[in-house]
């Protein structure tokens, strides 16, 4: 079952316009979404919950269609969007208290099991936690509701190693029944590699590429070499290339693999190709 | 809805917003203290609700919660019902508690009981309809919906000042459909008199049309 079904969704604003973005997710499995700054990853993730109202598109989630069961897909969807910035001077045992009786099968004991793995303290303030600790406590909420989609807009963005490799545990925790599935955005690309099946590439408000995370680093090279040896045709099909005093660096899509012999080759990782596809020659 | 007004109460309303609640029941107790503008305090009540909720991002926090969006305005407006009312509902045991203990305590305003407490229903009324509507239209912008919404409720003052005229004529406002309002003046009536049912009359196209 699709938990995520989305086609030809457009948003247009002035300066910026999502185009045509159509995302597809089964149950059991983990998409990132990268792109850089503006890209349009946030107006995709919040168009799933309706928080961005779409302009056009059809988007079902979780086998629900969004426009006309809006509230079933927000009861059986967790969305975090790089931690909490509202209620500063509330405790977390009060926000909690309040939160809670809007969801119909909020799971008291494994909230109280991840605040307890999380080293949360709820009677501590918004105000108090770090950057970090809000994320883990918006994290702990939307995994207390049953939800069978988590929906997350640069969860690891504070935190510190340690605490993105036991989020990413999590994560595959989550996954694992093949019930459930997720969809996150993160600058921080090496975390996709480590847990994301899928990865979805918007640029400029559209979707340029949506494949396997390993068959997404393999579509590409990245080559480097001397100067001698950039030819007409090389440097044409060179994406992002870089020269310098000593040679030049650039990627290659793997069917022109042929031009690359004699040079440095090696496996880009995501964020190889995001900085080649977005650099500017 | 239920789990809304609950939010409401529990994490929007703070200690100064019931301070401010309380002040027009307070003041019942001061002698010679107009009475009618104790009540105004409700109103500063109301409008640092939404302020405060604007600096707790309330919006973005509800927004993500799975309930309506229409549901979210009614709880909000209900809750802004319950602050008035919670005043009114105060008001009254401070008022008899001022009149049985206090020797000599008497109202400025010199109005009966059922009349101040039916000015005070128009007054909040009026505040309302223009406050709440401005501040849902003008996101954001709080204190200018509540400067115009404290206008409308000083309209409801001076409809107050109106009730002075005597045994003169009373002008009568009739509500002729939706939209047409006129104004009955016989001769003899109060002009402050006849000058306030204008002033009705223009405002309920206007409140009409802002609704």
């Amino acid at each position: 079952m699709k938990l995520i079904d989305v086609q030809g969704l457009c948003k247009k604003y002035p300066g910026f316009a999502l185009k045509n973005v159509n995302l597809s997710l089964e149950e059991g499995y983990i998409m990132g979404v990268i792109g850089r700054n503006g890209a349009g990853k946030t107006t995709t993730i919040k168009s799933l919950l309706n928080l961005v109202h779409a302009d056009s598109g059809l988007i079902s989630i979780n086998g629900y269609d969004l426009q006309q069961s809006e509230l079933a897909v927000r009861q059986t969807t967790g969305f975090v969007s790089g931690g909490i910035d509202f209620y500063p001077q509330t405790k977390l045992k009060k926000l909690t208290s309040v939160t809670k009786r809007f969801y119909t099968e909020w799971d008291e004991p494994r909230y109280r099991e991840l605040l307890d793995r999380f080293e949360i303290d709820d009677t501590k303030k918004v105000k108090e936690l770090s950057s970090g600790m809000k994320v883990k406590y918006a994290l702990a909420v939307a995994l207390s509701h049953n939800a069978r989609l988590l929906l997350l807009d640069e969860p690891t963005g504070g935190l510190d190693p340690a605490a993105r490799d036991d989020l990413i545990c999590l994560f595959q925790e989550f996954i694992e029944d093949g019930r459930h599935s997720i969809l996150f955005s993160t600058h921080i690309t090496s975390d996709l590699e480590k847990c994301a099946d899928y990865i979805t590439y918007i640029k400029d408000g559209t979707v340029v590429a949506q494949t396997e995370t390993g068959g997404f680093r393999q579509s590409y090279i990245l080559v480097a070499g001397r100067k001698d040896q950039l030819t007409d045709e090389l440097a044409g099909k060179l994406i992002g290339a870089h020269r310098h005093a000593l040679g030049f660096e650039g990627m290659l899509h793997v069917q022109d693999k042929a031009l690359a012999a004699g040079l440095e080759q090696s496996l880009p990782t995501l964020d190889d190709i995001m900085v080649h596809a977005e650099r500017r020659n | 809805m239920k789990n809304l007004l609950y939010k409401e109460l529990v994490l929007c309303t703070n200690v100064s917003v019931f301070i401010f609640t309380l002040f027009g029941a307070v003041m019942m107790i001061v002698p010679d203290y107009p009475h009618y503008v104790g009540f105004y305090y409700t109103t500063l009540s109301v409008m640092l609700l939404f302020t405060q909720g604007t600096a707790n991002n309330d919006a973005v926090y509800t927004a993500c919660l799975p309930v309506r969006r229409r549901d979210i305005v009614k709880a909000r407006v209900l809750c802004v019902a319950f602050l008035e009312l919670f005043c009114l509902a105060v008001s009254i045991p401070s008022a008899v508690a001022a009149a049985l203990f206090l020797p000599g305590w008497k109202s400025a305003d010199g109005l009966p009981a059922a009349a101040l407490y039916s000015i005070v229903f128009v007054q909040y009324a009026l505040f309302n309809v223009s406050f709440l509507v401005l501040c849902y239209r003008k996101s954001g912008k709080p204190a200018l919906a509540f400067f115009v919404g404290s206008i409308a409720y000083w309209v409801g003052f001076f409809c107050r000042n109106s009730t002075h005229c005597g045994n003169r004529p009373r002008a009568r406002v009739h509500v002729r459909s939706g939209r047409y309002v006129s104004v009955n003046a016989p001769a003899g009536s109060c002009r402050r008199d006849r000058r306030m049912g204008r002033i009705t009359a223009a405002c309920v196209p206007y409140l009409r049309e802002t609704v």
